[in-house]
Formats: structure tokens, C-alpha cells, sequence
């Protein structure tokens, strides 16, 4: 996982969020460990309670299960992932639409924009 | 002694003939967690730290370490790491390894080991061969080899290059005790940021601002770094 | 953790006097080597090396033992422990009285080592020349006569014990002086020559008029020395002991003061900069 800080924002909301995006993405598969605080904290450089609170988010949102035997695991629940996924992509249209709408762009045109591009894209 | 505050000050006062570094410090520190200290000029952290190590006393007021002053006890659970070289030039690297062992019982030699073989650090070298930042990771590990209560880093990226700030930053996360207090006083806020829990501000030897340091961007929207900036505009 | 204060001096220190104690006794071996040799030298070069050089060698080195001695012992109070040295010593777990102490008994053993080698350069240089045989003999005159006036005995031990004290008076001169000079934020080393001195005059100038007290209390001792038979003699000589236990007594005392000045300093004004 790449831990960059880029903006403001708490840094444990930062760390939330890339790490979310690295589960859906699926860099982590369902099911599949994942690291400890510590490890994490490491990697990113960070406060490990730091790193506990973005996880503690993390499994507030179901994206994480804890099991005191199997420990700290990617959800395997595809209704939760296909959730978060598409929350993530409704964000990035919505920001898509704000910067165009900067560019002067109307919504509609942004829209009409992106449609032609992709059927540009096909043969 | 056990109490729940780690570092404890009461109007803690320090002059140095006309020079007045700290004019009334009031600080409570708990355990377990990181915490920064900045300030404009070196004056205020550093007299501090010193004071909070043993290596000064306070001109007025009190500081206590886990409930008491200064001396040989709060020492031994007291990792200091001080802004400059502390070793004889003719000493190797092992040999201050050694020492460290030693005195202290809370040292680990093996978790030293481990952290020479990720500094690159050659046991065997002489400390006069070493160049500047070389030195400061060689402190850094025999401070963080440390089981210690509390640990008292002064400024310790300070002569590191910006390469090296990562590296120095892991091992301190790496490898400190964490039911212990670790107080970072440095100018490099954007670097530590990460890893404080609490920030604390000095401003003309006494504290103005301690606060969460994830408060301040949720509160204020924020970095620390930008509030540091803004705070102390005039004084850097 | 004393005793682990005391390793640490006692190591640092014998890394540079056992090997300057050693290189001595090797040169007196030499000395005396070339001169029990008592070749018939020809030629000026050659007496110069054989015989003036090692004898210029070992006087030079004998004398830069005490003046290294010297040295030793002031940086490594000065700049090893309230210096640079200070982040080091003041973040052990352990205090004041416990770095002086171990500071000042290395110092006195150090001295004491300079001082035995002399000793036994000397004894090399008289038994390569053949004085062994005499120093026996004297050892035995000695001996015999201790056993008959034990008292001279008492005597000699009190005049080594009087110049043991001396000796760490003198280093405690310097280390209070040196801890003097720390109670200012500037200009230690100026303000610790000061005070070394200023310590000696006031520590000297209290030493007489507090035996001036004493003549005003007590009566005072107008001392005739008439030797007229040996029985005088011995009467002179238990006067020399009270001497001498006056003597040892201020030196204590002396020693005592200072020792507490310098732990008080540095308990309470302690100022690593």
C-alpha cells in the first residue's frame, strides 16, 4: 500500500480511505488477512493509534472482520464490497462533475463529454 | 511509583543569568502515547528535556517524572537523546552498545543488533569515524534499544538528510515501548506529524497550545505544521 | 552500579597508563641493561645513544607521566563529566556522589600506579647497577631499627598517610574548583583556574587562623629543642607525632570540605550546557 498524505484531512481519515480504496481495488482479495496495526503503522510511517482508529473506520463500514481466532481479515460479504465500490465511484463522478463544472462545462455537458469519449475509445 | 501522568510540571522556571528560557511551565503528559514539542528557537525545548533528563535544574517550580524529581530512578526509566554527539570519539560503536547494557536494565541488546543491521551501522567502527548522521542514528538506536517509560528524543532528525528522515522515524516507531511516553521536540513538524498523538507549542518559555494533533485538523482543518506556521508568523 | 562506574574510569584510564607505566619499566630495563653492560663505548655517538639517551628518555617520560597524570585527571572531570562528557554521565542511573567518588579514587589510584612505577624503575636501575646487595643491607638496618623504636615506625606511616592526604586534597582542589567554575554560564575554564587558586588561599589562610584559635584556647607550645641526649631525641619525636596528627586532622578536614562542595555543586547546580 502506498501511504501518501496528501491534503488537511485527520491523517486517520487519509489512511481509511487508502486503504478502502486498496480493498476494493483488490490488491487485498476477499477474505484474505490483512496486516496488523503495527505492520501497518510501519509501513505508513504513522502513530499506531493512529493506524487503530483507521481500522477501527474500517471495520465500522464491514470492509474489516475480526475474529479473535482468525484475527483481522478483507470482508468475503460481495454486497458490502459491491456497496463501498460503487459509493467510491459515485464520489468520483461527482468530482468529475465539479471540476468540469469549473472548466465551465454544464453537468449535462460533462456528461455528453464522457459518453463521446468513450465511444471514441471503441473500434 | 506509578502515577498516570508520565511527566508532570508545575511552573517550572529556568533562567540562564538575563536569559529567561522557560518562564512558567505548566505540562501533563500521559502514558503510552507520542507526543511533539515545537517552539520557534532551540532556547525553551532543549532547557526542558534537559531538565526533564537530569542534566539541569530548574531555576523555580517543579518537574517530576512518574511522580518524582529528577535523579537516579526516573533515570533508569528515562531514555534521553540528547541534540548532540554524547559518545568519546575513541570509543566504537560497540563498545557504547556495551556501556548502555550495562546501566541499564531495560537495555535490549538483540533488538540493538536488529537496529544496527537496519541503520547499516558497523559495531566495529570507531565513533570518530562516523560522520554526523551516522552518529544520530547511533544514538537513535541505543535510545530506541530501550525498554524504556519514557523516551526523550531532542531534535532527533536534525542533521539527518531527507532520505534518511523516513528510516530514522520507522525505527522510532519500530521500536518503542508502547505502554511508554515518547516526547519528540524538533522544528521538522511536517515529517513527525504522523506520528504524534499530541502536539505541545512553547512560545517565549511556556506552553500555549496542547492538544491532540488529529484534533487540529478535524477542529481547525488544518495541519499542525500550518498551525505552527500561523501561531508563531513573527518569531521564526 | 558503582562498581560499574569504577570498571568504566579504572578501563579508560589504564588504556593510556598501562602502556606509559610499561614503556617506563622497559626504558629503566634498558638504562640499566646498557649500564651494567659497561662496554668500553667508542666513540661520543655511541655513549650518547647507549647511555644518555635512554637516561634523558626515561627522565622525560617519568616527568610527563605526573604532567599526562595531571592532565588526565582534570579533563576527564572537567570536559568528561561536567563538559560534553555530561550528556553521557548525567543520564546513567546514577548520581552525584557516585561519579565524583569514582572520578577521585581513580585519580588516587592512577597517581598511585605513577607512583610505584617510579618506585620500581628505580629498584630496576639500582639492581641492573649492582646497589641491590646494599639496599638489603639497608632494608635490614631499617628494620632492626624500627623494632626498637617502634614509635619511628608510627612516625613514617603517619608522614606516608600525610602525603596520601595531600595528594587527594590536591585533586579535590581541582574538581571543587572545576565545579566552581561551572556554576557560571561562560568562561568555565578561566573561572575554574580562578577558583582552584582561590580555593588553596581560602582553604590555607581558614587552616591558620583556625590554629590560631586553638593557641588562643589552649596553651600555647613555645617549642625548645634541646637534644641533648637520645632520650630528648624521643621527646622531639612524640612532638612530632602530635605535629603530625594536627596536620592530619586539618588535612581531613580539608579534604572533607571540598569533597562536600563538590557534591553539593553538582547536586544541586548542576548546568550540563
Amino acid at each position: 500500500m502506498d501511504f501518501t498524505l496528501k491534503d488537511a484531512r485527520p491523517i486517520w481519515q487519509q489512511l481509511a480511505d487508502q486503504m478502502t480504496e486498496s480493498i476494493v481495488t483488490g490488491e487485498y482479495s476477499p477474505g484474505e488477512r490483512f496486516p496488523s496495526v503495527r505492520e501497518l503503522a510501519m509501513q505508513a510511517g504513522v502513530n499506531p493509534n493512529t493506524m487503530q482508529r483507521s481500522l477501527a473506520k474500517l471495520e465500522e463500514n464491514g470492509l474489516l472482520v475480526t475474529s479473535r481466532t482468525a484475527g483481522r481479515n478483507v470482508t468475503e460479504d460481495e454486497e458490502t464490497l459491491r456497496a463501498v465500490r460503487s459509493h467510491l465511484a459515485e464520489k468520483r463522478v461527482e468530482e468529475y462533475l465539479k471540476d468540469m463544472e469549473k472548466l465551465g462545462y454544464s453537468r449535462g455537458k460533462a456528461a455528453e463529454l464522457a459518453r463521446q469519449f468513450q465511444k471514441g475509445q471503441e473500434p | 511509583m506509578n502515577t498516570s501522568n508520565i511527566i508532570q510540571c508545575s511552573n517550572l522556571q529556568r533562567t540562564f543569568g538575563k536569559t529567561i528560557a522557560l518562564n512558567g511551565v505548566d505540562l501533563s503528559v500521559g502514558r503510552g502515547r507520542i507526543v511533539g514539542l515545537a517552539a520557534p528557537n532551540a532556547a525553551g525545548k532543549t532547557t526542558l528535556i534537559k531538565i526533564l533528563a537530569g542534566l539541569l535544574q530548574p531555576t523555580a517550580g517543579t518537574a517530576l517524572i512518574d511522580g518524582e524529581v529528577p535523579g537516579i530512578y526516573t533515570k533508569s526509566i528515562t531514555a534521553y537523546l540528547p541534540d548532540r554527539p554524547s559518545f568519546p570519539d575513541w570509543m566504537k560503536v560497540q563498545d557504547s552498545i556495551d556501556i548502555y547494557a550495562d546501566f541499564f536494565a531495560d537495555f535490549d541488546s538483540e533488538k540493538a543488533g536488529d537496529i544496527c543491521r537496519t541503520l547499516k551501522l558497523d559495531r566495529s567502527a570507531k565513533i570518530r569515524t562516523l560522520s554526523k548522521g551516522t552518529k544520530e542514528k547511533l544514538q537513535l538506536m541505543l535510545v530506541m534499544s530501550r525498554k524504556a517509560q519514557l523516551y526523550l528524543l531532542d531534535e532527533p532528525l536534525a542533521g539527518i538528510d531527507p532520505a534518511a528522515r523516513d528510516f530514522m522515524l520507522h525505527t522510532i516507531v519500530a521500536g518503542y515501548n508502547e505502554e511508554g511516553t515518547v516526547l519528540i521536540s524538533t522544528h521538522l513538524i511536517t515529517d513527525v506529524e504522523k506520528l504524534l498523538d499530541e502536539v505541545i507549542f512553547l512560545k517565549e518559555g511556556t506552553v500555549v497550545l496542547h492538544r491532540p494533533a488529529d484534533e487540529i485538523r478535524e477542529t481547525d482543518g488544518k495541519s499542525v505544521d500550518e498551525l505552527f506556521r500561523e501561531m508563531f508568523r513573527f518569531d521564526v | 552500579m558503582f562498581g560499574k562506574l569504577m570498571k568504566y574510569e579504572l578501563r579508560d584510564c589504564l588504556r593510556i597508563f598501562l602502556p606509559l607505566w610499561g614503556a617506563i619499566l622497559v626504558i629503566a630495563l634498558i638504562n640499566g641493561l646498557t649500564e651494567g653492560i659497561g662496554l668500553s663505548v667508542s666513540g661520543r655517538l655511541m655513549e650518547f645513544i647507549l647511555h644518555i639517551l635512554p637516561a634523558l628518555l626515561l627522565f622525560g617520560l617519568s616527568f610527563g607521566m605526573f604532567v599526562i597524570a595531571l592532565i588526565i585527571i582534570i579533563r576527564r572531570f572537567y570536559s568528561g563529566l561536567l563538559g560534553e562528557g555530561g550528556y553521557l554521565a548525567f543520564s546513567l542511573p546514577v548520581n552525584a556522589a557516585q561519579h565524583i567518588t569514582a572520578k577521585f579514587f581513580t585519580s588516587l589510584i592512577m597517581i598511585a600506579g605513577c607512583v610505584l612505577t617510579g618506585f620500581f624503575a628505580t629498584v630496576i636501575l639500582m639492581a641492573a647497577r649492582g646497589y641491590l646487595g646494599s639496599a638489603r643491607e639497608f632494608l635490614e638496618k631499617t628494620g632492626k631499627f624500627l623494632s626498637l623504636y617502634p614509635k619511628t615506625g608510627i612516625l613514617a606511616a603517619e608522614l606516608v598517610l600525610i602525603l596520601l592526604l595531600i595528594t587527594s586534597y590536591t585533586v579535590l582542589r581541582l574538581y571543587s574548583g572545576i565545579a566552581v567554575g561551572h556554576l557560571f554560564n561562560s568562561h568555565r575554564g578561566l573561572w575554574s583556574v580562578i577558583a582552584v587558586i582561590g580555593i588553596g588561599w581560602i582553604l590555607n589562610t581558614a587552616s591558620i587562623w583556625i590554629s590560631r584559635l586553638f593557641r588562643f584556647f589552649g596553651n600555647s607550645p613555645s617549642i625548645e629543642i634541646n637534644v641533648n641526649s637520645f632520650l630528648d631525641l624521643l621527646r622531639y619525636l612524640n612532638l612530632l607525632q602530635g605535629v603530625f596528627g594536627i596536620v592530619i586532622g586539618f588535612l581531613i578536614a580539608g579534604n572533607v570540605v571540598l569533597w562536600l562542595a563538590t557534591w553539593l555543586i553538582l547536586k544541586k547546580r548542576l548546568n550540563i550546557l
